[in-house]
This record gives C-alpha cells, sequence and structure tokens, in this order.
C-alpha cells in the first residue's frame, strides 16, 4: 500500500517532462500564428525543485515503509530465534540437556525475548499511522472533500486506538490489551508520583498558592488594593524567579532519574555477564521454574524433596520462596483459627514448611531488605493471622518459626506503661530433635533477626530455641553448639570477632 | 520425620541423585509441553506480523 502511494507521489519529485512539451509546443503554435494567445509569448516554465509539501509526504510515506520492512525484518528474525530455542541439543544426559533448555528460558527472561517480540506490532501499527498522515496531506492539497474523509477516518482510528490503550491499562480484565497498555500502567504510577512531588517542590507552584491564600484573606479589607498593586508589581520578577528555580530543580531531578537509570542497567549488563558462568545455581533454577508451572502434587513434593537435599542454596532466585509459600498455602486450611492440613497433602505440607524455612533464612541472610521479603510478610499476615493455632500439625514446630519470623511481637504503649503485647501462641517444644540441616537453618535465622534488629536484643522465641537446643540429652555437634552459645553472648552484649563465620567466632567479655 | 514419610513409598529413594534423576524426568516432560505451547504462540504472532507486511507492502505492483 506505501510503496503503491510512493510510486504515486515518486514523479512529483521530478520536473514533468510532459509540461515542458506542452509548453514548447504552445511556443510553437504562437510561432505559427499570433492570434491564438493574444499578444503574449507564452512562457516556457522553469523548474525550481519539488513543492515542499510533496517533498514532506515523501519523507513520511519513506518512513513508513522503512518501519514496516524493518518490523518484517525483526519478524524473521525472531522466528529464527524461536526455532533457535525449539532446537534440543543431541548431546549430553537428560540432565544436561534439561539444565540447557533451563539457561536459554532463563536467557528469555534476562533478555527480556517476549517484550521485544510483542512490540513488534507497535513498529507496524506506527507504519501505519504515518501513512494515514501522509495519505490526508497529499490529499489536502489535491482535494478538501477526499482529505476530509482520510483524515475523519485516520483520526478515528488513532481515537480507538488510544481508547483500546487507555481501558487496557485501567482495567486488567479488559480483553483489548495491547503492549501499549503494558508499556502504559508500568509508567504512569511513576509518572503520577513524579508529578506528585513535584507539584509539591514546585517553587511556581507553591508562590501562586501562597498568593491565592493572601488575596483571599485580603478581599474584605481595605488592603486588598494596596496588596493587588503590589502583587502586580513584584509577580513577573517573582513569577520568572520561580521558573527559573524549577527549572533548576527539574534538571537536577531528570540528571538523578538518569544516572539511577544508567546504575541499574549496568547492574543487569553485569547480571547478563556473570549469567552464563553459573551453574551451581542451574538446578535450583530448575526446581524454581518447576514449582510455579506444574500444579501436579506429585510433581511438587518430588521437586521439594530434591530442594531439601541441596545443601547450599546460595544464588537462587527469590521466587522461589513465593513458589514454596504458595504450596504451603495451598495445602492447609484455616477453620476458627486452627489450621487444619487437607487430606492427602500431608507430606507436601510438611515439605513446602521446611523449604520455605530454609530458602526463607537463607534470604534473610544474604538480602534481608528484599522487596520479595516484605511481599512475603503482607501475604503470610493475610493467610495466617497472627492468633493463628498451629497445634497437632505434623511439623509443627516449623510451623511455629515461621509464624514467628512473620508476626514479630510488637511494642505499644498503653496508657502510661510500655508493654510488650503478645498474641501469638506459645511454642511447645517438647521433644523436638532437629536435623543437621534444620539446626543450620536455625542458626542462621537467629542471626539474621539480630541483625535486622540493629542494636536491639535476639528475639525471646529464639532464644528459647536456642536454650531447648543446647538442653538436649546427645548434645547436637560441637558447631551447632557453639553457634548457639554465640547468639546468647551477641544477646547478653558482647563482642563477638569474626561474625562472618559463627562456628568459628570466639566470645571476648 | 523424613524417614518415616518415605518408608510409606513403594520405591526407597537412595538420596540426592535418586531424586534429582527422576525430578529431571519429570522436568523434562513438563518442558516439553510448556514449550510447544510458548512457541507455537510467538510463532503465530509473528506470523501474522508477516502476513500483515506482506499484504501492506508489495500492493504496487497492482497499481
Amino acid at each position: 500500500m506505501t510503496s503503491a502511494f510512493i510510486i504515486q507521489v515518486q514523479p512529483e519529485l521530478q520536473p514533468n517532462p510532459n509540461e515542458e512539451t506542452a509548453a514548447l509546443l504552445r511556443v510553437l503554435i504562437y510561432k505559427i500564428d499570433n492570434t491564438t494567445f493574444g499578444d503574449d509569448v507564452p512562457p516556457v516554465p522553469q523548474w525550481t525543485g519539488p513543492p515542499h509539501a510533496i517533498v514532506r509526504v515523501q519523507a513520511i510515506l519513506y518512513a513508513s515503509l522503512a518501519a514496516s520492512l524493518f518490523s518484517a525484518f525483526l519478524a524473521m528474525l525472531g522466528k529464527q530465534w524461536l526455532n533457535r530455542y525449539a532446537s534440543i541439543d543431541m548431546r549430553g544426559s537428560a540432565i544436561e540437556r534439561s539444565q540447557n533448555r533451563q539457561r536459554k528460558l532463563d536467557g528469555i527472561v534476562t533478555w527480556y525475548f517476549d517484550h521485544v517480540i510483542e512490540s513488534l506490532p507497535l513498529m507496524l501499527q506506527f507504519a501505519l499511522l504515518l501513512l494515514g498522515c501522509a495519505l490526508s496531506r497529499y490529499l489536502w492539497g489535491v482535494d478538501m472533500t477526499v482529505a476530509s474523509v482520510v483524515l475523519g477516518i485516520t483520526s478515528c482510528g488513532l481515537a480507538s486506538y488510544a481508547f483500546f490503550i487507555i481501558a487496557g491499562a485501567a482495567f486488567a480484565s479488559c480483553p483489548y490489551q495491547t503492549p501499549g497498555a503494558k508499556i502504559l500502567r508500568h509508567i504512569l504510577p511513576l509518572a503520577l508520583s513524579a508529578l506528585h512531588s513535584a507539584s509539591s517542590h514546585s517553587y511556581f507552584i507553591n508562590t501562586i498558592n501562597w498568593w491565592c491564600k493572601e488575596i483571599r484573606g485580603f478581599r474584605c479589607s481595605m488592603e486588598y488594593v494596596k496588596m493587588a498593586t503590589t502583587t502586580t508589581l513584584v509577580s513577573p520578577v517573582v513569577l520568572s524567579a520561580c521558573v527559573f528555580v524549577d527549572a533548576f530543580l527539574l534538571a537536577r531531578a531528570m540528571v538523578r532519574v538518569f544516572v539511577v537509570n544508567a546504575l541499574r542497567a549496568r547492574g543487569w549488563f553485569r547480571g547478563v555477564c556473570g549469567w552464563d558462568q553459573q551453574t551451581a545455581s542451574l538446578d535450583l533454577q530448575c526446581i524454581s521454574w518447576m514449582l510455579q508451572m506444574s500444579l501436579d502434587k506429585s510433581i511438587h513434593l518430588l521437586t521439594l524433596r530434591l530442594l531439601a537435599t541441596i545443601t547450599t542454596l546460595a544464588d537462587f532466585n527469590p521466587t522461589l520462596i513465593s513458589a514454596c509459600f504458595d504450596i504451603l498455602a495451598g495445602c492447609v486450611s484455616i477453620v476458627g483459627g486452627r489450621v487444619a492440613i487437607l487430606q492427602g497433602s500431608e507430606e507436601l505440607a510438611v515439605a513446602s514448611a521446611l523449604c520455605f524455612l530454609r530458602t526463607l533464612s537463607y534470604l534473610t541472610t544474604m538480602d534481608p531488605a528484599s522487596s520479595i521479603f516484605k511481599d512475603m510478610h503482607r501475604r503470610y499476615a493475610k493467610t495466617f493471622p497472627i492468633e493463628t493455632d498451629f497445634k497437632g500439625l505434623p511439623s509443627y514446630h516449623n510451623f511455629c518459626i515461621i509464624h514467628n519470623i512473620f508476626h514479630p511481637s510488637l511494642k505499644r504503649v498503653e496508657g502510661w506503661r510500655q508493654a510488650r503485647i503478645d498474641r501469638r501462641p506459645k511454642i511447645q517444644w517438647g521433644d523436638y530433635k532437629p536435623s543437621s540441616t534444620e539446626h543450620v537453618t536455625l542458626v542462621q535465622l537467629a542471626r539474621s533477626e539480630y541483625q535486622r534488629k540493629r542494636c536491639q536484643k535476639v528475639p525471646r522465641w529464639m532464644l528459647r530455641i536456642g536454650h531447648h537446643i543446647l538442653s538436649q540429652d546427645p548434645l547436637p555437634s560441637a558447631a551447632v553448639v557453639a553457634d548457639w552459645l554465640s547468639i546468647i553472648a551477641m544477646d547478653l552484649g558482647c563482642t563477638i570477632s569474626g561474625t562472618t563465620a559463627l562456628d568459628e567466632g570466639c566470645v571476648h567479655i | 520425620m523424613a524417614k518415616r514419610l518415605y518408608s510409606r513409598k513403594e520405591e526407597p529413594p537412595s538420596g540426592q541423585e535418586d531424586y534429582r534423576t527422576r525430578f529431571y524426568e519429570r522436568y523434562r516432560h513438563e518442558a516439553e509441553e510448556y514449550d510447544r505451547e510458548f512457541i507455537k504462540r510467538y510463532d503465530e504472532d509473528l506470523s501474522t506480523t508477516l502476513i500483515f507486511v506482506c499484504f501492506a507492502s508489495p500492493m504496487p505492483t497492482m497499481c
């Protein structure tokens, strides 16, 4: 379509030979018979370059053509990429092949492959818009009526597209979803918050507000006239100064945003560069993907048991934690403040509670300020209210520990005294004997809980676990005992050297 | 606790390697299914784009 139109308009960029021939013929006839055209000699037209309007139309048309060809080119490449993703390397064992596939899938997520493919039609739509613009501009010079029809339909299409974008961005359930709506949904909250902060910090708006208040206050008094005169005298100077300050602030904010984004891009790029080297965490990536994608309980159980046997949980994707929590929440039901495990998912509940606790303890150690942790906090509090009773469950202690992490005891001021209100059910330790991996998890948790509450005490329930473990008859290994002793020492306010390796840390009193 | 749970199953697992092999077997099945759908979805998207371009661009020969 575009190129058809281009061919139509193209001759107007060059001198028209027919016009010249006609003019020369006219001159010839004039020479033969002077009476045909009156007295004046018919002029021979001089070519002075193509008209400006036509040049503009042609430029827009070529842009449209280039955009549509470029999107076709990208679509072709995209098909090739998809084929490459689908092809399976025939070498290696089943495990290696699966890990290879997971690596490719992670690459797709890291490099935003789906976003790129989904935004391809955007370019095509843009090309269509350019075509509409060029067509209406060209026809405007030819005939107004035809041009207005084309212009009307183009603007109708544009308006409906804008409607689709806005409706898709505003309502997630709207079926008219476009890539533009996705982008808008991401950008709009940022833009609104930026606008809000800008308007509250803007000297221009503040000054105008102040004047409005002043004038309203003085309106009824005699001083209003005086005020009005001074305002008109002062206003241009003050206003321009305000605009100046605002411009400076805006520029500073923009530079800051740019720097922040550049740093983020650098971090992303570093992550991408380091991605191919790390194969140790591929198992964890596979597990994480499996937990999120599958709905089969037997697969969940198998995956969680594999996760429980992995000893080093370094560098895992934080979404693993929420996947574990989803499974945990899926196999319990809360009736009247008591937790009951659904029929047939007892094993799953035990495995998911253990894995949730383990991954959580690693996350609190590695990244205590993680956004995932805050999100989990919100979701946990919604699913398990503070008074939830876990008595009689298969892995009662793990549930209780998780519950205590997400519901810390609150400090509240009641009247004149400050009291700690603890509505959590007390944990009955009984004959609790943690396994060796659970020992590591618990110590890590205690340490990170202590670090999270800077310069405060270790939570009491943590200390109670420590006391329980230290009071067992065959004591656990020496490293575990040393860890718990050092945590108790930290609570007592001693300085400990070498906090990175707790089991080797020595206490100075 | 873990030991008691395992004993209920017919096939006693011999540790991490056993879990790992079984896990990756299931993983391959799931991955194949997922990938088939994933590729089909994007492939159709790209085909639509290509068809549209083919329809929109080389019309000139007809005029």
